[in-house]
């Protein structure tokens, strides 16, 4: 079998506070990242779903090659990246590509649409500028946009033209990966369906494989194949998609699901399900890191830290519950 | 343009400001037209004239006359030409030094800007005037510069605006460094560094251009000290020597003759001062205009 | 804190350091050493002359052994003699030294005190017709060349009113007390003119930020009198600034004071300064430069300390 696209063993990151040193010690550690491990293959779309602060975005930026981890390794096509020379991997950088969140930032307002777009190109050196060019208007035409916009300014767009841009950005280079941080929880829910329609028609027509990160399991649903749960730097469950929706096997999935409003049902009542804030990533845990605001938790659950491990009916779902196999949750 | 109308709105605003601008164009328009002006006043610039001398103000000579006869008038339109021109090249240079400085210092962070904002602390906390006034009086030839700049005319004007640009750099430096530094967070620079761009390419091509509000401000509200110091020095003997006329050194010789003609004490004073603080109230508004954020003190 | 304190004493002492062995190479390069002097006015000078003359000045020597012999005498407190004064440094330095401290000390003293009711007033009375006539006027102050200024003050008051005089110490034969302030009037009426703007707004910023805080609501709501919460909860603690404000302008007033004392031929540190460089006196000029110099980073630490004293949540970077 083909080594998947990408793959993530083990991966720890953590980040300590500077804290306020005038009481003498560091204000703490904070575990972005506890043993994550995945993989991605080829063509197919892996969303990441969690709350703010579970780590999606550090692992974004470890899989963007912006950050490398304390532990671990990270495998683009079966070579070990994480520990790479800059040189080495400044090839990698053109086969694997960023979508940003937020579409007003993520684009240089001193920059025309054309520039921005071409940039790619120009870092890797791919073509001479008429070969640039042209393939700035191939790309501008895939996701939307006419040659005449690319010499208008950003500021001059929509946020979800803008976004077109950025994905135009991303696909010039003609990449094999592409990060998707959030690419559309900045939009207006109407622009959304629009932006991830064009993603999953680019990434059939020209075999992408995606990345996608969400803290939204509606905006989700539609794209990914598997998905992939992350908790406070953990990912406490994965599997296909479908199945994932139809019978999670971690309360924090089943919770998640609940909360995300359906068209047509309004909002579920979240009530006695998941009780409390998030935690701070600084305090420490003892079993299971859910256990705070689990309503199903049992003894073990409070002494030991469960491991991710396939669920009996079906071994490509993978869950992190002491309570897995336990009927539905 | 139609990203820049906030700001122009902004600006116009300011009424001090936008007056500023009109006087500052009008001056600059006047100043590079002295040899026009002459020719209509029907003056010749250097013409001495003796038996004219200490006049008050008449048709031929709107201004009255200096100790040798000449107009002072035009001798004020081509001191202004040159304490204009010196003062925009000497800010120009401090800004491009002090861009330099804050621009890699604000990119890199971490202990090379803890070094380099150490290194302009430094520069900051010398007593300006007796170091520029040392720089000033340095015998060129012991530098080892070549004998033909050294004996030029110009020289001093090059001279004034090297050792002005050396020690007015640290307003830009401070200011480009803090906006570079917020820059730096901006997502397009991730996504740069994302792509592999060097270091050179993401400072000049990202960092740079949007840093322009701040250095324009920064260049601005340094013009009115570099002419401030260029005229104190001239003043001095130490800066623009004559004959090239500048409204320091015209204000050498009226020291002289304080007691006889007070008059010729006051016009190139008064040009210094309408100047200076025309180019300050600009720089205020511009500040307000391109980063209304900005801490106002 | 102690570590912020250390670390800018330590700052300070190597920019001290570097510059001065920067003066001294620049010295160097002023025109004409002592010997060149020597030549000129003595034109039977013949060449082995000069170089035994260089030889034993030591001027042949290169640059960094001429400054280590420096610094080493000078640690030991013999730090030359004045060529034009033909005096020792320190015996020409301290008396002028004095008399700046005077004029500054009278300018600082009155701007001061004309900043701090105006300062505050305007901070009480934030965006009125006051407060923009001091925003003003600090532009004003910050933009007149300050020796032009010296020049209006004594055609005004010199030259066409014929009250103070324009020049000097004090009047030959006098030297009262009410004399010599007579001499000080003008000069220090000039740096004031040109600081109590900037101090002013100084003033008003520190004390609008001081209003801001939060339990001068609460005195408020306690039922103070306004009056008695301005006076004296916001100007004890808008004193430090005013620590600043001096300290910070040492640098700032040595600078005008070289001008202003040129130009009313005052004898204190600046005119030395400047006719110590321009007269060749290259001791003298070495020394009062250093010593300029120390001061103006002295100044500044001082301020950046007051500063941090006053507002533990400045970084220590």
């Amino acid at each position: 079998m083909n080594a998947p696209l990408l793959e993530v063993r083990e991966l720890r990151k953590t980040f300590s506070l500077k804290g306020n040193r005038l009481f003498g010690r560091d204000a703490g550690v904070v575990r972005a990242l506890d043993d994550v491990s995945f993989h991605i293959d080829k063509g197919e779309t892996l969303a990441l779903v969690g709350e703010s602060g579970c780590g999606k975005s550090t692992l974004a930026r470890m899989a963007g090659l912006l950050t490398k981890p304390d532990a671990g390794s990270v495998l683009f096509e079966g070579r070990e990246i994480s520990s790479m020379s800059a040189r080495d991997l400044k090839p990698l950088r053109r086969r694997i590509q960023i979508v940003y969140q937020d579409p007003f930032a993520s684009l240089n307002p001193r920059m025309s649409v054309g520039a921005i777009i071409a940039e790619p190109l120009v870092i890797h050196d791919l073509g001479d500028t008429d070969a640039q060019h042209r393939r700035v208007f191939e790309v501008a035409e895939m996701v939307g946009l006419s040659a005449a916009d690319m010499e208008l300014y950003p500021h001059q767009f929509s946020g979800g033209q803008r976004q077109r841009i950025a994905i135009a950005r991303a696909l010039a280079p003609e990449p094999s990966l592409i990060i998707a941080d959030e690419p559309v929880s900045a939009l207006d829910v109407s622009i959304q369906s629009q932006i991830l329609n064009l993603m999953a028609e680019l990434q059939r027509r020209y075999d992408l494989t995606y990345l996608f990160i969400s803290h939204d399991l509606t905006v989700v649903r539609h794209l990914a194949d598997r998905v992939a749960v992350m908790y406070l730097g953990r990912i406490v469950e994965t599997g296909p998609g479908e199945e994932l929706f139809k019978n999670p096997r971690h309360p924090y999935t089943r919770a998640l699901l609940a909360a995300a409003p359906v068209i047509g049902r309004g909002k579920r009542h979240m009530g006695d399900t998941l009780q409390g804030d998030v935690p701070s990533v600084l305090d420490e845990i003892q079993g299971c890191p859910f256990n705070p605001r689990c309503w199903i938790t049992r003894a073990p659950c409070f002494t030991d830290s469960p491991e991710l491990e396939p669920v009996v009916s079906d071994p490509g779902h993978l869950s992190a519950c002491h309570l897995k196999d336990e009927g539905r949750l | 343009m139609i990203g820049k109308f906030p700001q122009l709105k902004r600006f116009k605003r300011h009424r001090l400001a936008v007056g500023s601008l009109a006087v500052l164009v009008v001056l600059a328009i006047v100043s590079l037209a002295a040899p026009l002006v002459a020719f209509i006043f029907g003056v010749e610039t250097d013409a001495v004239d003796l038996m004219n001398r200490f006049a008050g103000p008449s048709l031929g000579h709107p201004l009255g006359t200096d100790e040798l006869g000449r107009d002072l008038l035009v001798r004020l339109l081509y001191g202004g030409r040159v304490s204009l021109l010196v003062g925009m090249t000497a800010a120009l240079a401090a800004a491009v030094i002090g861009t330099g400085v804050g621009l890699v210092a604000g990119y890199y962070g971490g202990r090379f800007d803890a070094l380099l904002m150490r290194f302009t602390d430094g520069v900051i906390s010398l007593p300006l005037l007796p170091l520029l006034i040392v720089l000033a009086a340095i015998d060129l030839e012991k530098v080892g510069l070549p004998d033909a700049l050294v004996q030029s005319e110009q020289v001093s004007l090059y001279r004034i605006i090297a050792i002005v640009a050396l020690f007015g750099w640290t307003t830009v430096a401070r200011l480009v460094r803090g906006a570079a530094l917020s820059v730096r967070e901006r997502d397009f620079v991730d996504a740069a560094h994302a792509q592999g761009a060097g270091a050179l390419r993401v400072m000049g091509v990202h960092i740079l251009p949007n840093l322009v509000s701040p250095i324009i401000v920064a260049t601005t509200l340094s013009v009115g000290n570099v002419i401030l110091l260029e005229s104190v020095l001239s003043f001095l003997g130490l800066g623009i020597q004559p004959p090239i006329p500048s409204w320091g050194n015209l204000l050498t010789n009226a020291q002289e003759l304080i007691w006889s003609a007070p008059a010729l004490a006051f016009y190139p004073g008064i040009m210094i001062f309408v100047t200076v603080i025309a180019f300050n109230f600009l720089g205020d508004g511009l500040q307000d205009a391109l980063d209304p954020k900005a801490d106002r003190h | 804190m102690t570590r912020f304190l250390l670390h800018r004493l330590w700052q300070s002492i190597l920019v001290l350091g570097l510059m001065s062995f920067v003066i001294y190479g620049l010295m160097g390069m002023m025109p004409g050493d002592p010997i060149d002097l020597m030549i000129s006015s003595n034109p039977d000078i013949t060449s082995e002359d000069t170089a035994r003359l260089r030889a034993l000045y030591g001027l042949d020597k290169p640059i960094l052994e001429r400054y280590g012999n420096w610094l080493a005498a000078a640690a030991s407190g013999d730090f030359g003699y004045s060529r034009v004064h033909a005096r020792p440094v320190l015996e020409v330095l301290a008396p002028a030294l004095w008399n700046t401290l005077q004029l500054l000390g009278l300018a600082i003293f009155v701007s001061i005190a004309i900043s701090i009711p105006i300062g505050v007033l305007a901070a009480a009375r934030p965006y009125s017709r006051l407060d923009y006539a001091v925003n003003l006027l600090a532009f004003a102050g910050i933009s007149v060349p300050v020796f032009w200024l010296g020049l209006l003050l004594i055609i005004v008051f010199a030259v066409i009113l014929g009250i103070l005089p324009a020049g000097g110490t004090m009047t030959v034969g006098d030297g009262g007390f009410l004399d010599r302030l007579s001499y000080l009037i003008l000069p220090a009426a000039t740096l004031t003119i040109a600081s109590v703007g900037g101090h002013t707004r100084y003033v008003r910023s520190a004390m609008i930020e001081v209003l801001r805080q939060d339990y001068i609501r609460t005195a408020r709501a306690k039922g103070l009198g306004r009056h008695r919460v301005l006076l004296k909860h916001a100007l004890r603690n808008a004193m430090v600034p005013v620590v600043t404000i001096v300290a910070l302008d040492f640098g700032f007033l040595f600078s005008g004071a070289l001008v202003t004392e040129t130009i009313f031929a005052y004898p204190g540190m600046g005119k030395m300064i400047f006719d110590a460089i321009m007269g060749n006196d290259f001791n003298l000029a070495l020394v009062s430069l250093l010593f300029a110099t120390t001061l103006t980073v002295l100044g500044n630490l001082l301020a950046d300390l007051a500063y941090a004293w006053l507002d533990p949540r400045v970084s220590y970077r």
